[in-house]
């Protein structure tokens, strides 16, 4: 019974400590929090290195200034606008917009730009007042380099896969040309300008899609526009045939092929839809770099179709022969 | 000259290789079509309306071919009486014929039912023209926009290729793989040495 006793009072003094414990800590908690806000609530002055990011270069130009340029800005702010800039990352770069700020030109193509025009901006983006905000330096220097230009044809990549009986009919693009700006160099090497791959399955219908150039070098060359518009005109299409001979009258020594005639298979969009006849295909046996004597099948090649006959297909695609005396 | 006969079951390509015979300067009778002429003979066609009937040729005089089929294989005897009154007047054809060609080595008479007739003992020698059976039916299916089970039905009628090749002196194999035209330069060659000899 005594025992119990002391047992029930041991218990009791152990709830009692971790309930001041407990009481303790949170008052702990309830300063540090006081002293925080007091804390943010103060003005700091500090300073920053930010790097500089240049936007719209003219299209016919590039920048050599160091693509590294940084510009210490130094600026007086509150503790909680502070922590802000420091957790959503304004603190790391500052934008150049050259479409917009005042460039003093100082001859062969160098600027410079007075950290003065900035400070609205950089201001607005620091959320802090423009009189308290300075730069370690009065000016940016830059230096343009003018680029050559040329026009050249829009590639369209397409990995289409259409629905049964479904082909594309015609693909337009707009702008079909695009300029290119760079050194003479490079644009000579530059024939045509490739769009993205646009992949798509299943097609039935017409689609208009916006797809972005690939810019074989971007450190080097410009693209304007950088995304074009492309049409496609998907219809619906069938298979024919067609028996065509074989045309072997410009091969010498005269020979007769078997079979003489073969059939051509070919797709026809139903909106070109029209009855073809044998004599608006042309079939030839391929004999170019051949012996005739020394080969027992000729390969036939198609040499002439409808322009709306497509994805034309030979059957059977080689045939046997004798040279007639 | 030599009489040599060509055949080959439904779809074989003999009627092709006979084209490459020909280019080479061989004579072929084509037996089939010559016997399909025949029905158009006044004096065939009075023969067959005598034991048929008339209403085996319809009213612009055509050959009902479905009705004459269906007569002659459910019925024995009439297939005895149609080759009695179609393949003496078909021989007295290829005699004639084979008088203008004395000239030559030898000719080809072309026939699918030259083993099923037993028109072989009549001929010198018999080519056959073999091809895989799912190729045969292939073809007869493209060329005559047919269906299988029609296909298959018409095969049936016929000797198998094994048996057929058994038979015959020349085998021409036409599968689409193996290059036919040296096939029927060495048949060529060896029934124009086989012609010297007799």
């Amino acid at each position: 019974m005594a025992k119990e006793s002391s047992k029930k009072k041991v218990n009791h003094e152990e709830l009692k400590r971790r309930k001041d414990h407990f009481t303790f800590f949170i008052c702990l908690l309830i300063a540090a929090l006081a002293w925080l806000l007091i804390k943010l609530s103060d003005d700091y002055t500090v300073s920053y290195p930010l790097k500089v990011l240049y936007a719209h270069v003219p299209a016919d130009q590039i920048l050599e200034t160091p693509e590294d340029s940084v510009v210490t800005v130094g600026f007086k702010t509150d503790g909680y606008n502070l922590l802000d800039l420091m957790m959503t990352g304004r603190l790391k770069t500052m934008k150049v917009d050259l479409s917009h700020v005042k460039k003093e030109p100082l001859g062969n193509d160098n600027y410079r730009i007075s950290t003065l025009n900035l400070k609205e901006n950089v201001a607005a983006q620091l959320d802090v007042n423009e009189g308290v905000l300075n730069f370690s330096s009065s000016y940016l220097f830059i230096q343009f380099k003018t680029l050559e230009k040329k026009e050249v044809p829009v590639a369209l990549e397409l990995q289409l896969q259409f629905k049964s009986q479904f082909g594309l009919y015609t693909s337009k693009i707009s702008p079909a040309m695009v300029q290119i700006y760079g050194t003479k160099e490079m644009l000579d090497s530059i024939q045509s300008i490739k769009t993205v791959p646009i992949v798509m399955n299943n097609l039935d219908s017409d689609q208009k899609v916006e797809v972005s150039l690939v810019n074989p070098y971007p450190e080097k060359i410009r693209i304007e526009p950088e995304k074009i518009k492309v049409d496609l005109d998907v219809e619906k299409y069938t298979e024919f045939s067609i028996k065509v001979p074989v045309d072997v009258s410009q091969i010498s020594p005269a020979i007769k092929t078997f079979p003489t005639e073969i059939t051509v298979y070919y797709n026809m969009f139903l909106k070109d839809y029209k009855d073809l006849t044998p004599d608006q295909f042309k079939v030839v046996p391929d004999i170019k770099n051949l012996k005739l004597k020394d080969v027992k099948f000729l390969n036939l090649r198609l040499e002439d179709k409808p322009a709306d006959a497509h994805n034309a297909r030979l059957d059977p695609v080689s045939v046997e022969f004798i040279i007639l005396n | 000259m030599l009489n040599v006969g060509i055949t080959g079951n439904i779809g074989s390509g003999k009627s092709w290789i006979c084209r490459i015979f020909e280019a080479m300067g061989i004579p072929v009778f084509y037996g089939d079509q010559e016997a399909k002429a025949l029905y158009y003979d006044s004096e065939i066609k009075q023969q067959v309306i005598a034991v048929f009937g008339s209403d085996v040729y319809d009213k612009d005089g055509n050959l009902d071919r479905k009705k004459m089929a269906s007569i002659v294989f459910s019925d024995p005897k009439a297939l005895f009486q149609i080759n009695s009154i179609i393949h003496p007047a078909l021989n007295k054809r290829y005699e004639e014929w084979m008088l203008q060609h004395q000239d030559k080595d030898y000719v080809l008479h072309e026939s699918a039912i030259i083993f099923e007739h037993g028109l072989e003992k009549t001929m010198d020698f018999v080519i056959n023209v073999s091809a895989p059976k799912l190729l045969r039916l292939k073809r007869v299916m493209d060329r005559d926009g047919l269906t299988e089970e029609e296909v298959k039905s018409r095969m049936k009628n016929q000797w198998t290729d094994e048996v057929k090749n058994e038979m015959a002196n020349f085998v021409l194999i036409n599968d689409g793989d193996d290059a036919v035209i040296d096939q029927v330069r060495l048949i060529n060659k060896q029934l124009i040495e086989k012609n010297k000899l007799q």
